[in-house]
């Protein structure tokens, strides 16, 4: 009974240090007060995708499914409002992951196969403005180009940066 | 007979060969020795009346700071100094006809704020996470590409010394090459961070024809320890604002050794 007890306290001091190793990042949530706002869409990761770039984070909050979606009561009237996020009005940092999976049988058993690079880009967002984030990652030269666009004019609002160095796929917490 | 004097011919020819080879390499060593001035580092710095202060200029290509994160988060290990940003090689391009040889020194003064080091090193297993230092990362770099820091330090000293003792280069008794030269983050806990920015001066002045002499002075000054939130808040502003004190306590250093040297020599 006694050496039960142990082991559950372990367990719980275990999960404990576990947990607060893991968690870092509190969840980003619409704000709900705003008066001007904007959207901006990514392509996050989904079974049968070759690539994807995704923001991870916005204003150091970490980006989940709840994230994602426009609330009901903002009344915003496009097509795909599922997959946008809505940030508030001004300067806002957006961290971006773009990853791409390239098929190689060792990396397959040995590692992984996508490659990925990571960036932080400094929107400053104007009200009226739907923007897109779009990478392309770069095997061979070994980087990947980040930048952001309007949704409506297809023009670039923040110029590509570089990203030098692709490292492997792994979880930001 | 006939083979014997050619065999005698080629072995003369060969001989011509050796010995106009050996007198052209030795006219060239000759002719680089004279044009070549010598510079001699000295353990002393010197005393002058009147000094010129040269800054290193801006040089293009320098890479987006964000351009090594992944490769310069390798190899970093947790520990007092987490993270040192410059050293980036400055060209020869710094370097002007006019200039005494203190253009050598090419202590690598650009790219000061090459931030995808520090971001990089920023983080490691105990240190920030690599979100915090990707965070940091954008903030250095665009701090570095909307301010130059080198040339402020530089309008600093001349604002603080006394006209009188500032000259042109070609007129002066010590040319003073002003810079910072590296950022170091030091992390006190997980996540609470301070930047130490280093500044040099370095000397270069003729002691006898052709011959010079040079001497660096080391500076430090240290911004208070915050936690990484702070640095991060209000569009990461902290950084810029740290930069610009220290940089503004290094210049007060500076002037002081100047004008001390320069006091030294009146004496």
């Amino acid at each position: 009974m006694i050496a039960v007890g142990k082991l559950q306290l372990i367990f719980l001091i275990t999960m404990l240090m576990v947990g607060c190793a893991s968690v870092k990042l509190e969840p980003y949530r619409v704000p709900g007060s705003i008066s001007s706002y904007v959207t901006i869409k990514d392509r996050p990761f989904r079974i049968g995708m070759s690539e994807y770039e995704k923001i991870v984070s916005i204003d150091r909050k970490r980006v989940d499914s709840k994230s994602r979606g426009v609330p009901e009561d903002v009344g915003l009237d496009h097509n795909d409002l599922k997959n946008v996020i809505v940030l508030a009005v001004g300067v806002r940092k957006l961290h971006i992951e773009a990853c791409k999976f390239y098929f190689n049988v060792i990396n397959i058993f040995f590692g992984s196969p996508w490659r990925c690079a990571n960036s932080v880009i400094r929107l400053e967002a104007s009200p009226g403005f739907q923007y897109r984030v779009r990478a392309i990652l770069n095997k061979k030269d070994d980087y990947a180009d980040f930048w952001i666009e309007s949704i409506e004019s297809g023009d670039k609002v923040i110029e590509p940066i570089r990203v030098l160095g692709l490292g492997s796929f792994r979880k930001f917490n | 007979m006939c083979l014997a004097n050619l065999s005698f011919k080629l072995k003369s020819v060969r001989k011509l060969y050796f010995t106009t080879l050996i007198a052209y390499l030795l006219s060239l060593f000759l002719s680089s020795c004279a044009q070549t001035s010598r510079t001699i580092t000295t353990g002393t710095p010197p005393q002058f009346e009147n000094l010129a202060l040269i800054a290193s200029e801006r040089l293009p290509g320098i890479e987006r700071a964000d351009s090594h994160i992944e490769r310069a988060v390798e190899g970093i290990r947790p520990g007092a100094t987490v993270g040192t940003m410059g050293g980036v090689v400055v060209g020869s391009a710094a370097c002007g006809p006019w200039l005494f040889p203190i253009c050598v020194l090419q202590f690598g003064l650009l790219g000061l704020l090459a931030g995808g080091v520090a971001g990089g090193a920023l983080y490691s297993t105990t240190g920030l996470s690599e979100v915090d230092a990707l965070y940091v990362n954008e903030a250095l770099s665009r701090i570095d590409q909307e301010r130059d820091f080198q040339q402020e330090l530089i309008a600093h000293l001349e604002l603080q010394l006394p006209p009188e003792i500032q000259s042109t280069p070609e007129q002066a008794d010590v040319q003073v090459l002003a810079g910072l030269a590296r950022i170091n983050f030091i992390q006190r806990s997980r996540d609470e961070i301070q930047i130490e920015i280093f500044g040099l001066l370095a000397f270069s002045w003729e002691i006898e024809n052709k011959h010079f002499a040079t001497h660096t002075i080391g500076f430090k000054a240290g911004s208070k320890k915050e936690d990484i939130d702070t640095w991060l808040a209000n569009d990461s502003k902290m950084f810029e604002v740290a930069i610009e004190e220290g940089i503004a306590e290094l210049s007060s250093k500076m002037t002081s050794a100047l004008l001390m040297l320069q006091r030294e020599r009146g004496r």
